[in-house]
This record gives structure tokens, sequence and C-alpha cells, in this order.
């Protein structure tokens, strides 16, 4: 896994957290509109970024794995189980 | 000990006991401020107010 990869998994984990902190927040504050505004903020931010990751180096869950892969050209287009293929979040060399 | 005296015993145990029953208090959370996503996930908690990390002490 390359340095720059690492670099976009662990901004992905430090936005999941954030968003996971401010929804168990706004379980008990439904109301509070700064958290909620910066839960928006932050749970678009981690969209974004996660499609982007995506779209660069593979799935990061097996829920969205039939897109066609450049290394894959004997699968049909569309049916192509891809999550295997790519580096695991634990593959890091140090 | 007759029947009797023991239920008083029992009687006196539930409803009059010798200390206080404890009760729980939580302060309401206010948001307020929070740390960056990255110190967040390092610190294990988004909110400084919650962030206390044990401390090493000598005995």
């Amino acid at each position: 896994m390359s340095e720059k990869q690492l670099k976009y998994l662990k901004k992905i984990m430090a936005l999941k957290f954030v968003v996971l902190e401010l929804g168990l927040y706004l379980n008990t504050h439904p109301c509070d509109e700064v958290a909620l505004e910066d839960h928006q903020r932050y749970a678009c931010k981690l969209k974004d970024l996660k499609r982007n990751y995506q779209q660069e180096y593979g799935p990061i869950i097996s829920d969205c794995c039939y897109k066609q892969s450049p290394w894959q050209a004997e699968c049909k287009e569309n049916y192509y189980w891809k999550y295997t293929e790519t580096e695991w979040p634990w593959q890091i060399n140090y | 000990m007759t029947e009797e005296e023991m239920e008083k015993i029992e009687f006196d145990i539930d409803y009059h006991p010798e200390y206080r029953l404890a009760q729980a208090y939580i302060p309401f959370q206010i948001y307020e401020e929070h740390y960056e996503p990255q110190e967040a996930l390092k610190k294990g908690t988004l909110f400084p107010e919650l962030y206390h990390p044990y401390r090493q002490e000598k005995y």
C-alpha cells in the first residue's frame, strides 16, 4: 500500500469516527443545530472521500464490487467481484 | 424466632434500609467545540470534555 493510499485511508477512518461520534451525541440531543450541521458537513465529506478513494483504489467493503475492472478483461462488464483483488486495509508496508 | 418476627425483620430490611440508595447523576452534555478528526480518532473521543486519559501513578 502506497503512502498516499494509507494517508487517504486514515482520513476516511478519522471522518468515519467523527460522524459516528456526532451521531451518538445527536441520539440524545436531536435538536442541536450546530451538531446537526457539523454531522451533515462531515458525513458529506466522508461520502465524497469514500467515493474518490474507491474509484482510485477499489472497494473498501464488499457492498460495491460490480464495476468492471481494467485487470479483469475476461469478465463481462459489470459482472466482476473486485473486492478480493485490492489490498486489505492492514496490508501496509512500513 | 417465630415466623411473625422473621417477617417483621424482612419488612424492615426491604422498606427501611440502613443506608440510602445510590443515585446516579449524569450532567447534560453541551456541544461547543470538538477535536479535529485525526486527533479525535487518536484520543478515542470527539469531545474535549470527555477526554480523560488514565495516568500512570505510583503507589
